[in-house]
């Protein structure tokens, strides 16, 4: 009963957050709420019985990511009056009617979905420990690929980014 | 749970894809030691370590054993794909070899890109290599998995490494315009993608393909996997560049490095085609039986709206970029005419990877003429360009023209074995219309095909003369296409039976 | 219930209370004489407020993006520690080392990469 209070608080902590973040013409006060909404997050997947991607998405984007995001926005360094409202055009309308209409199928066959009770999942099920027996047996390949992924952007950043 | 037995037969398994890593180290670090001069020394390395890839993996094609190893699959089929993106790798570090040399020369600056060589001439720039290492390498991920994890990583891989590669001009704000239009298009293609997959696993909690056969679907479930499939043809079709997600091609093409133009319209699509085939094969378990209705509909407006646009354009890699959506479209009818009554049969795809063979040459071939076109400081790539180039780089006109003839394809050349393959798919499983459509549109494209040569030859001689010699890497890589164009048109059996052996191999 | 996490969201409850609690507090119960030099953020110093429109160096971009890419890396390098000791137990411990030294060693040369670039050089 209490994780379906704690599920409601922080899912509806995490729209909250996002939609002020979204609604925000001071960008780096929308960034400030992201981070709210990485939170809301990161608590909704300690619910699922995630603690291990909780404790990442805490580490790399409230972190990492949003370093990142302020050092953008201050780089770009916008202007309030560059910050100009849009006007209703016919075609926004579509794309948000459009959106509008996906979201809305999405949840109208969601809620269909007969809820099953799913066995519970084992002890220690999502723990760091866990996770890493799977990821350095199970899933050798991919944990060694994403090293040369993080490779190609390390190449990346620096050709792009660095100064001649 | 992890022996001696499983790692070795990990390291047979994947042995051209552990070389091009283990070659792409060693690209960064001579790059990296030597940062003032290694640009050549980086492309010898990767050169090398490419053919012994290149060399692996057709032994492996020949010694014809599947190995068949957790997370990696090394079938027919993969090896397949896995010797064509190398070769066009290859190609692709042939054609990119002297680009930033042409365009230094003339430029006073120096390219950023290019390092001064001892002798003060621009050498291959060490990065670009690198990245081609990277980005093939996860262009055999993308395809050498049964695993979609595996294979989005894969995905990434190549996307990034690409990303990078066409902002890599970096005096050119064309290049870095074009490099943020892929990079957000491209991420909201992979984020599709993911959400699709991660849908599909919520659907039928399986993330190997070749386990999909076993999975059970609940009616009342049924529209999970449909919802997912739907995401992820957006992001494959994003990612093939066909017709409802094409609007970035152009201007990402036009405004690459002309090389890069030629890898991405050739490597990206190659293997984004490798896994579509496997995926396609894997949903005939599942409950989707639209599927062959959007792939058609899809390749009726590709080709209409790819042939058509082409026609007016004046520049010819835009030309080019429109060209290879309308080529998209064909391969896409290739798979589209393998539904028979809502299942997909995957022996369809041989004519589909001979043409993805045949396009692969005749396109690089393009690109790499395009890429001595080089005139002032910019690329000289608008059709007026091309005027009088039959008399003042008679080869280079000559060679043009056989790619331009084999991409509309006509008879001798590749283009032609190709698209008949395709069509005689489609008439055999009863796609008359979808097969008429296709030879209408390809009269079309005759227009926009042939309009290089009238201007090349017909248009008079050139205003200013614009001669030079051919790099020779450059030289090696047209006539290896040419070369394969021709070969391939006038006697493609062994690679028709290649392309068999390989299609049957997706089950 | 004892949820592991259930200390955790109690520190954020906490904290959440106290700042809010002593902000609230000082808002309500503080005099509040305000004149000119204590309303400005500085007592002394530059104008704090004002156009900020100087561009920051693309450096910043870059480290910022460097430090995301190695700190992706260290979230690699924890379960890899969590779990080493159960590998050992299992025989498994040099596997486990030689899988997480290729990891670091292809990192590294990209590490060796930047640095050799330049890109750490401020300049």
């Amino acid at each position: 009963m209490s994780e379906i209070f704690l599920f409601y608080l922080f899912g509806g902590l995490s729209v909250l957050m996002t939609l002020l973040m979204i609604f925000q013409t001071n960008p780096v006060a929308s960034a400030i709420y992201l981070v709210g909404a990485f939170f809301g997050l990161a608590a909704l997947y300690v619910l699922l019985s995630a603690p291990f991607v909780a404790v990442l998405q805490v580490l790399v984007y409230a972190g990492a990511i949003m370093v990142l995001f302020t050092f953008v926005i201050m780089l770009l360094n916008i202007r309030k009056e560059e910050l100009v409202y849009d006007r209703v055009t016919w075609r926004k309308t579509a794309v948000v009617l459009t959106a509008l209409f996906f979201a809305g199928f999405l949840i109208w066959h969601f809620l269909k979905i007969p809820v099953v009770p799913f066995a519970p999942v084992e002890e220690g099920f999502g723990e760091v420990h866990k996770v890493g027996r799977l990821m350095f047996s199970k899933y050798l390949i991919p944990f060694e690929l994403t090293s040369v992924l993080l490779l190609v952007a390390i190449i990346g950043a620096l050709v792009l980014g660095k100064k001649e | 749970m992890i022996d001696l037995q499983y790692l070795i037969s990990l390291f047979h398994a994947g042995l051209p894809i552990w070389i091009l890593t283990g070659t792409g180290l060693v690209c960064l670090l001579t790059d990296g030691l030597w940062p003032k001069k290694g640009g050549t020394a980086v492309f010898i390395v990767g050169f090398l370590g490419m053919a012994v890839a290149l060399f692996f993996a057709f032994r492996q094609w020949l010694s014809g054993e599947t190995i068949a190893q957790d997370l990696l699959v090394s079938d027919k089929a993969t090896r397949f794909f896995v010797i064509l993106v190398i070769f066009i790798g290859l190609l692709h570090l042939l054609n990119s070899a002297s680009y930033f040399r042409l365009l230094g020369k003339v430029s006073a600056g120096g390219s950023p890109a290019g390092r001064l060589g001892p002798a003060g001439r621009l050498g291959p720039a060490g990065d670009m290599v690198t990245l081609t290492l990277f980005a093939v390498v996860g262009m055999i991920f993308l395809f050498a998995s049964d695993h979609l994890i595996v294979n989005f990583i894969g995905l990434e891989t190549m996307s990034l490494a690409v990303y990078v590669m066409v902002g890599f001009n970096r005096r050119d704000v064309r290049s870095g315009e074009a490099a943020m239009k892929y990079y957000v298009m491209g991420s909201v293609a992979s984020a599709l993608l993911l959400y699709g997959i991660v849908l599909l696993y919520g659907a039928v909690g399986e993330f190997r393909l070749s386990e999909f056969h076993k999975v059970a679907i609940f009616p009342d479930t049924a529209f999970l996997p449909r919802i997912a499939v739907v995401l992820m043809l957006g992001g494959f079709f994003f990612k093939l560049a066909l017709v409802p997600f094409h609007f970035w091609v152009p201007d990402v093409y036009e405004g690459a490095p002309t090389p890069v133009t030629g890898f991405m319209a050739t490597g990206v699509k190659v293997a984004a085609f490798a896994l579509f085939i496997r995926v396609l094969t894997a949903l005939n378990y599942l409950p989707t039986a639209v599927v062959s209705q959007v792939l058609q509909i899809c390749v009726i407006l590709t080709l209409l709206v790819g042939n058509l646009a082409a026609i007016v354009q004046d520049n010819v890699k835009r030309m080019l970029a429109y060209s290879s959506i309308s080529h998209a479209g064909y391969l896409l009818l290739g798979l589209s005419v393998g539904y028979q009554s809502g299942k997909f049969d995957p022996s369809v795809s041989s004519a589909v990877l001979f043409y993805l063979a045949g396009y692969s040459c005749m396109t690089l071939g393009a690109f790499a003429v395009l890429s001595v076109m080089v005139d002032e400081k910019r690329e000289a790539t608008q059709f007026a360009d091309l005027t009088g180039l039959g008399y003042s780089r008679p080869v280079l006109a000559a060679v043009f023209s056989l790619f331009m003839i084999s991409l509309l394809g006509v008879p001798p050349t590749v283009g032609f074995a190709a698209k008949y393959g395709i069509f005689s798919f489609a008439v055999k499983n009863g796609f008359i219309g979808l097969a008429v459509l296709g030879m209408i549109t390809t009269v079309i494209s005759a227009y926009y095909y042939l309009r290089p040569l009238v201007m090349m030859y017909f248009c008079g001689a050139p205003e200013k003369v614009k001669g030079g010699e051919i790099p020779f890497p450059l030289m090696l890589s047209l006539v290896f296409c040419a070369v394969a164009v021709i070969l391939l048109g006038i006697w493609p059996l062994p690679y028709i039976d290649m392309a068999q052996k390989a299609a049957t191999a997706f089950k | 219930m004892e949820h592991p996490f259930l200390p955790i969201l109690l520190v954020f409850v906490m904290a959440a209370l106290f700042t809010g609690a002593f902000l609230g507090l000082s808002a309500i119960l503080g005099p509040k004489k305000p004149n000119p030099s204590k309303l400005s953020v500085y007592e002394c110093g530059l104008e704090p407020v004002g156009d900020a429109r100087e561009r920051f160096s693309v450096k910043f971009f870059l480290i910022a993006m460097l430090f995301i890419l190695f700190d992706i890396e260290v979230v690699f390098l924890i379960p890899w520690a969590v779990t080493y000791k159960g590998f050992i137990a299992e025989g498994m411990g040099l596997f486990m080392l030689i899988e997480m030294g290729i990891f670091m060693v292809i990192l590294a040369i990209g590490l060796l990469y930047v640095w050799r670039k330049g890109a750490l050089d401020w300049r």
